[in-house]
């Protein structure tokens, strides 16, 4: 823990004290009615305010952060934000929206991480392409020239191993977050974000087609929710409860997909300017495609599978990272779901 | 003697007569609005004609109705950037001036400092941008790269402005018995302040792009983090629209230092002798060169000692903040040390050749045109606003148009990092050239001489110290530059090494690349003060030294 994350901490002790002297003495009881504030604690997003983030703004607008005692922030990502770093430095103390094998990597590397839930039981990597040149195999790659950015290099080059293909045949082609380079003809296909740029580019009007990764061997999961082990020890109260009001904003937002939508582009994200249909389509795409599954169904939003954790443990073991289940940890859903598949 | 203002310049009056062709009725801004309008009839016509032009170049019509469209978006975004910028700004300012002052009252830690902060200066953003959004809180991160964009410019200017009163005063002031405060007050401070604005029409826009480069890297408002989503959603106008309001912030600051520069000029004492940067000492080259040595090794430790001190003062987890030890262990005797070195060496050489070509592009175009701006000030009136929008656009905005248009080859690096090096060097040579002596301008006018000619004989010797102020700041310019188009563009070199090292949290590569291409920048600085020297005694004897 830093000094600032210490000092905030001792002035929320000592705000609380005084709340509470304050109860005692205020002649009417109920307008101080809890009588410890609010804790805060911060969550980083890996990306900037949109509709992926749909679960924890339900939980914010809605008060279910509020009621389980917490004061989030939630932390907008971006381009030039990485999770990782953030989590490991103390800035949040939760980490969400990062693909296990990343973190597997990072935790080889020396972050102390935990993943204590996943939102896309798939990984939602999806190789795009124009419709009037349709990659709809990875042998249809062969040949073509493909943009990566680089924060997906260590999935894409697993990815090509996965399926033996040869790296060399293919052009690798450095891109950012933008679809540009595929609509302008400089690649032929581009590995994307399954809710974001197949949606936005269908929204602009341009015809496309994308497989997933995890259509073809990619078994790593993607979008996870992780603490360092050590908040895990020393908070694991706070991570119950930040967790509990997520899963109850994900369970709203799988009820009703447009409520999600509508917070992201009229109250979270209003400064981006979003667009109302290319965000309900991407939750579409999130709630259908990626987040539920037999496992999801039978244990509640966001629960690991034992067959799913082997299958990523294996994902790591094939591509030399020597990180083992102990990455992953139920315990906390499963004192939120008591046996049950919702909260 | 009449104020410099009411001295027509030769050269003014010969593009008057060029210009009174088009008869007395034409007046000077006509210039300002017919380039610009000619340039967006163009652009108009360009977007509607080429078929990638709609996810790319957009046309001005349909920048303007999206923006229309758009306008509940923009005060939110542009008061987020102004704040960030503007406080950027204020505080990279303040930091360069009060430096600047510090040098030329203490000489002595002249070449320690200079040495640091160049090597502030030269640390590539990439790198330490992730390390700062974690280390300051909220908006901090914005407003410390909007500050360090601020920061060297500034200094440049400053020095170069303090250190540009004649001689003759500063020494009947001594013989008067007038100490180093007087000198500074009476003397040094006022003959600066054109230097100094002119330096901060340089800084105003480097505070916004500062700013909206700190909004790349993520948050919630700001015309930075609103074209992200733009360009993710590959909603072409929205994002011009966005870079051009972000030009338009960078304008209005370069226009009101312009303007403080105008209302100063009137009282101006004319600048008779071609200020140097540098103090000149008649010292022979060996001196120099152990000198330069024995400094270099001075601010080799400053450097590691503040390194060492940031990570432990902000304790900063050894998982990606590598201490200079740990780094240089690594690399020695880590376990994939060979593979290591390999990979940057090669990706040294790759970025060297991409920032020397863009140097070497970026100078020589940006000196053509300051030439011509100088010679033709119609042409100044007609481009300058281009120029300037040019510098304002955010290159990270800019890049996928270019890559486009140029490639990803050596042509598109060469453009991306030229784009980069150009504005400096104009806005400083045309200060330059227009420094010259207006008497020995007037002379060879009187004489027959040809514009051409009085460039080549008078004004461009006068540019040479600003040329050199410029070399210096557009060299490291360029080797950012080139990594910025290694990382965005090319996939090659020290930039693309950084930015998948940050991918796969090998954080030993990545420190070790961040201080392989501020180490580059230092000595490449140290090389242009070694070939600088020389050329100042030939060009401008008066400030040498005994």
């Amino acid at each position: 823990m830093d000094r600032r994350t210490l000092l905030r901490r001792g002035l929320q002790t000592a705000a609380g004290t005084a709340a509470a002297v304050v109860a005692a003495w205020w002649p009417d009881g109920r307008s101080c009615a809890r009588a410890q504030a609010p804790i805060r604690a911060a969550v980083q997003f890996g990306w900037v305010k949109t509709v992926e983030f749909a679960g924890s703004f339900i939980a914010d607008d809605r008060g279910y952060y509020k009621a389980e005692g917490l004061d989030v922030d939630m932390l907008s990502g971006g381009p030039g934000i990485d999770v990782v770093t953030a989590i490991v430095s103390g800035r949040a103390m939760f980490g969400c929206g990062t693909g296990a094998q990343i973190l597997a990597k990072a935790r080889q590397q020396g972050a102390p991480l935990k993943v204590i839930g996943v939102l896309y039981q798939k990984s939602p990597l999806a190789v795009l392409s124009l419709k009037k040149s349709p990659i709809r195999t990875p042998q249809d790659l062969l040949g073509k020239r493909v943009g990566v950015a680089a924060a997906d290099s260590i999935p894409w080059t697993t990815w090509l191993a996965l399926n033996h293909l040869d790296a060399s045949r293919i052009t690798r082609v450095p891109v950012q977050f933008d679809p540009a380079p595929l609509v302008t003809g400089q690649v032929d296909a581009f590995l994307s974000f399954a809710t974001e740029q197949p949606v936005e580019l269908q929204v602009q009007g341009v015809p496309v087609e994308f497989f997933l990764l995890a259509d073809y061997g990619y078994s790593s999961y993607s979008g996870c929710y992780y603490v360092l082990e050590d908040t895990l020890k020393a908070r694991r109260d706070e991570v119950v409860r930040f967790m509990r009001a997520e899963v109850r904003g994900w369970e709203a937002n799988v009820a009703n997909p447009s409520l999600g939508a509508k917070l992201s582009v009229e109250k979270y994200g209003k400064a981006l300017g979003l667009s109302y249909m290319s965000q309900y389509l991407g939750n579409k795409v999130t709630i259908e495609r990626l987040m539920q599954t037999p496992v999801t169904k039978q244990h509640g939003l966001l629960w690991m599978g034992d067959g799913e954790i082997a299958a990523n443990v294996s994902l790591f073991k094939q591509t030399g990272i020597g990180v083992g289940p102990e990455l992953f940890t139920n315990d906390v859903l499963q004192e939120i779901y008591h046996g049950r598949n919702r909260v | 003697m009449p104020p410099a203002a009411e001295r027509p310049d030769a050269a003014v009056r010969a593009a008057r007569r060029w210009g009174d062709r088009l008869g007395p009725v034409w007046p000077r801004w006509g210039d300002a609005i017919v380039g610009p309008v000619l340039l967006v009839a163009l652009w108009q016509i360009a977007g509607t004609v080429l078929p990638w032009a709609q996810y790319t170049l957009s046309s001005p019509w349909a920048i303007v109705a999206r923006a229309w469209h758009d306008l509940p978006l923009y005060p939110t975004n542009v008061a987020a950037t102004l704040g960030e910028a503007g406080r950027g700004f204020l505080w990279g300012n303040l930091v360069a001036i009060a430096l600047a002052l510090v040098i030329v009252q203490a000489p002595r830690v002249e070449a320690l400092v200079m040495q640091v902060a160049i090597v502030i200066y030269a640390t590539p953003l990439l790198a330490i941008a992730p390390i700062i959004a974690v280390v300051l809180p909220g908006d901090e991160p914005k407003v410390a790269l909007a500050a360090l964009a601020v920061f060297f410019p500034t200094l440049i200017a400053t020095l170069l402005g303090l250190r540009s009163a004649g001689s003759a005063p500063l020494e009947l002031l001594h013989t008067l018995g007038g100490g180093g405060r007087h000198a500074l007050v009476k003397i040094r401070l006022p003959a600066s302040v054109p230097w100094l604005l002119a330096g901060l029409r340089v800084a105003a826009p480097g505070a916004v792009l500062g700013a909206v480069l700190g909004e790349f890297l993520g948050g919630d408002r700001g015309l930075g983090i609103a074209m992200v989503n733009a360009m993710a959603t590959l909603d072409t106008p929205r994002v011009w629209g966005l870079a051009i309001a972000s030009s338009i912030l960078a304008g209005a600051g370069f226009a009101l230092a312009g303007a403080a520069a105008r209302l100063f000029v009137t009282w101006a004492p004319p600048l008779d002798v071609a200020p140097s940067i540098t103090r000149l000492t008649g010292a022979g080259g060996g001196v120099w060169l152990l000198r330069r040595a024995a400094l270099v090794a001075a601010s080799i430790g400053v450097i590691l000692a503040l390194w060492q001190g940031f990570i432990v003062m902000f304790h900063l987890s050894p998982f990606f903040a590598k201490d200079p030890a740990a780094v240089v262990r690594d690399l020695v005797s880590g376990p994939q040390a060979p593979e290591a070195r390999a990979l940057l060496v090669h990706g040294l050489g790759a970025t060297v050749a991409d920032a020397a070509t863009g140097f070497a592009a970026g100078t020589l175009v940006a000196t053509a045109v300051a030439v011509a701006f100088v010679m033709y000030p119609r042409l100044e009136r007609a481009l300058m606003p281009a120029a300037i929008a040019l510098r304002s656009v955010p290159v990270i905005a800019m890049t996928p148009l270019l890559v486009l248009l140029f490639g990803r080859g050596v042509l598109g690096t060469t453009v991306i990092t030229g784009i980069i090096t150009f504005f400096p060097t104009l806005v400083n040579v045309m200060q330059g050239l227009r420094s010259a002596s207006p008497q020995a301008v007037e002379l060879l006018a009187l004489y027959g001489a040809a514009p051409w000619m009085i460039v080549w004989k008078v004004r461009l010797p006068s540019a040479m110290p600003a040329l050199f102020a410029a070399v210096r700041i557009s060299a490291l310019g360029s080797i950012l530059g080139a990594i910025v188009a290694e990382w965005l563009a090319t996939g090659r070199g020290l930039g693309y090494v950084m930015i998948t090292a940050r991918a796969q949290f090998q954080f030993t590569i990545l420190w070790a690349a961040g201080m392989l291409v501020t180490t580059v920048s230092v000595v490449l600085y140290g090389l242009i003060s070694w070939v600088e020297t020389p050329v100042l005694l030939r060009y401008a004897p008066g400030q040498a030294r005994p």
